[in-house]
């Protein structure tokens, strides 16, 4: 269990990011935070999208409401994307 | 030798201030970062060539060199000052040769490999550029997720076998399962961009695309093909060829198969992916052909036949 899971402090201090970053983008739901023995830690299958929200804010300087709204944006294209393959797959039969 | 303009990929004039770059960067940067734009080659591409821009024209010394050499030494122009030493040196020892090559490196022979892959240094710092530029902070970024498309036939798409894929000038040698689905993605970790300031490196992202075969229809893992039935096996019933993936097997046609009517041929689909040995089932529509150019004979044997109903 303890490797599916980061401290909080560790990816910061890794990523050399604020903690108040973090803390902002649970408050906003985009990614959870779990609580261990007084200890804040980071689920692992989340790592991917804190990298990128990281990468939104500090690299391309969107603030937290605007990653929010990104979000899902990118959740909706990308449903969007999965049902036009899903339906040129179907059409591809009749073809 | 082609030249890049980098005032104009982001959008600027030769005057252009250090505040101006950076915005007109992160402007565009927004537009056309890869997290932002999934599966979007063209937007990847020319995040590429802004992150290369920027790289130069927000680096002082970079831009004075540049603003100095690039017109006149195209993607060759961080070297042109070695090249210029070069040709002075060259001057004063007599070795200079009369009439200057259209090409200004023509004169280095055998001399450092001035080809391309001079900016893969760029592409490196995708992430870094910006906090090494401005010395603000030294952020560790993973690199970014590479995403690519790789476009199989139906019958290569049906066999595990090998492929050979270059992503940044590096071959990449991947083993496909037989089975893999149009739009499906595999992900290859560590075969994205490097990271930044010592950063993990990112992943590749191969999203499959199988073209469409003339054969065969693919659903899942069932196969559909239509099989052209002469009229008289149709009604009487008898055996035809029908393709498989595998060849030709002979299939046994009912007597008074109508047209449209479909055969299930167990197991003669497509494989089930990353499941050896179990494969879906083909699917036969029949598509009754009737006769044309009837003879006199022909008429009168069906007329009679017409008559009996």
């Amino acid at each position: 269990m303890s490797e599916e899971i980061i401290p909080v402090e560790t990816f910061c201090s890794y990523y050399h990011v604020e903690q108040t970053f973090v803390e902002s983008l649970e408050s906003y739901g985009l990614i959870s935070i779990s609580y261990k023995e007084n200890q804040r830690f980071i689920l692992k299958e989340e790592l991917t999208e804190l990298e990128k929200f990281s990468r939104m804010y500090y690299e391309l300087d969107i603030n937290i409401p605007g990653i929010d709204a990104l979000k899902h944006l990118l959740e909706k294209i990308k449903e969007l994307q999965q049902e036009t393959e899903t339906l040129r797959a179907r059409l591809r039969i009749y073809e | 030798m082609a030249y890049t303009d980098y005032y104009k990929i982001l959008g600027l004039s030769k005057t252009a201030s250090e505040e101006d770059i950076k915005k007109a960067y992160r402007k565009l940067a927004r537009k056309l970062h890869p997290d932002l734009n999934p599966n979007d080659k063209e937007a990847h591409k020319k995040f590429q060539q802004i992150n290369e821009a920027n790289e130069v024209l927000s680096d002082p010394e970079k831009r004075k060199k540049y603003d100095q050499f690039g017109e006149q030494y195209g993607e060759n122009w961080e070297k042109a000052e070695e090249f210029e030493k070069a040709r002075q040196s060259g001057a004063q020892s007599g070795r200079r040769r009369q009439g200057q090559s259209a090409n200004p490196f023509a004169d280095f022979g055998g001399g450092e490999d001035f080809g391309e892959g001079q900016y893969s240094d760029f592409f490196e710092q995708m992430f870094g550029s910006g906090a090494r530029g401005s010395g603000s902070r030294n952020t560790k970024f993973r690199g970014q997720d590479y995403q690519t498309e790789l476009h199989l036939s139906l019958r290569d798409a049906a066999k595990t076998h090998s492929q050979t894929l270059t992503v940044d000038e590096k071959n990449i040698r991947i083993t496909i399962p037989g089975g893999v689905e149009d739009g499906q993605v595999i992900r290859l970790k560590n075969h994205g961009a490097p990271g930044s300031n010592g950063g993990p490196q990112g992943d590749l992202y191969i999203t499959f695309r199988i073209e469409p075969d003339p054969v065969f229809k693919r659903a899942g893992n069932d196969l559909y093909i239509i099989l052209n039935l002469d009229l008289y096996t149709a009604v009487l019933g008898g055996d035809v060829m029908v393709d498989t993936l595998d060849g030709k097997i002979k299939l046994k046609v009912k007597p008074e198969t109508q047209n449209g009517m479909k055969a299930r041929l167990k197991s003669k689909g497509f494989p089930v992916y990353k499941h050896e040995g179990s494969f879906g089932d083909l699917f036969v529509t029949y598509n009754i052909l009737i006769p044309q150019n009837l003879t006199a004979k022909e008429k009168e044997l069906f007329t009679e036949l017409s008559k009996m109903r």
